[in-house]
């Protein structure tokens, strides 16, 4: 064998190399979601080695590739360590939160139409709306199920949209709503939620949730399987498990994986940028959707709701919370908007999983 | 207008207000949850 000719690399897979680098570098000097996007770019680089022996019928990433993603394994496993991080505490105490984690949600419907528009079959189109849900795992559910020959650059986008949002949605904010508006002061009085409530409630959820849909067993359930570990107070090491081995270790094994399926001849195309075009409209069509929403629940409010708070019921957590919450401050330094937001937030990660297992009820 | 096109109107016209419609089950369930908590403390 005449290793010189390996120095001969395709002009694609060297593409590939820098964009493994871009990744890398955003990961590590802007530290945008680094958990995924480093191994999803030295995944990248992996692959794109010409004869690389990482992928193919023994490589590493293949077995790890069909072992947790092609079967959807990993984002399932992942939400359980997500539901043991979230306290719902604050939607508890605000249960009308939950009405803006479902508006927020515009976006995954409205962009499936767009990319239905621009020529995509209606498998890709929803897989690429579901970057809207804001939601990593979600998205890469999705796609594993629908449109697998895309999962690298709908993960790259989910990702890369998800670690943007305190750059996506504050001028989307300050575009929809007033001054006033943005002033508005909320109520933090805040009241007790008993242990056997925070029981109960994952419990409840998951039984509702299967009943409107049976698809979204397998996530919803996996997250409030999570969250009833947290909150029944004696699993305090699985709780912890949950939170950092399980979730680091599969966080890990899926950037990599995913990174395989970037090899040159599947993400050097058209499709690649018009997704990630589509995944930012997806982030902002949602934060519309919030912030319009809570501006019409509003009118007929007695006690208005400072509607950035609708911006809040995307996925993204906590990013998004966090970016209503400043923004409140710099209105007002004595409007604390983070128990509201909080609330909308992890309404909004139940209501993304919902969502994206809806759009899955009713296209299956 | 394609087969993609009209199936996608028709999951958002379907999908959109289904997701609400689940949301306002979870907030009777939450309401109903706190109720009876709350009542339990006034006991």
């Amino acid at each position: 064998m005449n290793l010189l000719s390996n120095f001969l690399v395709p002009a694609g897979n060297l593409i590939m190399f820098a964009i493994g680098g871009v990744l890398i570098f955003l990961a590590i000097k802007k530290q945008y979601e680094p958990m995924l996007l480093l191994p999803i770019g030295f995944g990248a680089i992996l692959t794109n080695i010409p004869g690389s022996s990482a992928i193919g019928e023994h490589g590493v990433l293949t077995i790890l590739y069909e072992a947790g993603i092609a079967n959807e394994l990993f984002p399932a496993l992942i939400f359980i360590g997500i539901g043991a991080m979230i306290d719902f505490g604050p939607l508890l105490q605000k249960p009308v939160m939950f009405f803006y984690g479902a508006a927020a949600q515009l976006g995954i419907f409205l962009t499936i139409i767009v990319a239905a528009l621009l020529g995509f079959d209606i498998k890709e189109a929803i897989s690429i709306g579901i970057i809207g849900t804001a939601d990593g795992p979600t998205s890469i559910y999705v796609a594993s199920r629908l449109a697998i020959h895309m999962l690298g650059p709908i993960s790259v986008a989910a990702y890369s949209y998800m670690a943007l949002v305190p750059v996506v949605q504050p001028p989307i904010i300050k575009l929809l709503t007033t001054k006033e508006e943005r002033r508005i002061r909320m109520d933090n009085r805040t009241e007790k939620v008993p242990k056997y409530v925070r029981i109960l409630f994952p419990i409840l959820v998951t039984l509702l949730a299967g009943i409107i849909a049976p698809v979204s067993v397998a996530l919803i359930g996996m997250l409030m399987f999570g969250n009833l570990i947290r909150e029944s107070g004696v699993l305090n090491k699985l709780s912890n498990a949950a939170q950092n081995e399980l979730s680091n270790i599969i966080t890990l094994f899926l950037g990599i994986a995913i990174g395989s399926t970037m090899t040159a001849s599947a993400f050097l195309n058209q499709s690649t940028l018009l997704i990630l075009l589509m995944g930012l409209v997806a982030f902002i069509l949602d934060t519309m959707g919030g912030i319009l929403f809570a501006k019409t629940f509003n009118l007929f409010r007695k006690q208005k709701i400072n509607p950035m708070i609708g911006a809040a019921g995307i996925s993204a957590f906590p990013m998004s919370a966090r970016v209503v919450h400043r923004m409140g401050l710099e209105e007002d330094p004595n409007n604390f908007l983070i128990m509201y937001a909080t609330g909308a937030n992890v309404a909004g990660q139940i209501g993304s999983v919902l969502a994206g297992s809806i759009v899955l009820a009713l296209f299956l | 207008m394609s087969e993609a096109v009209s199936k996608s109107i028709m999951i958002f016209l379907e999908g959109y207000p289904t997701t609400f419609l689940a949301t306002i089950a979870f907030f009777i369930m939450i309401k109903l949850l706190m109720k009876s908590a709350s009542r339990r403390n006034g006991e």
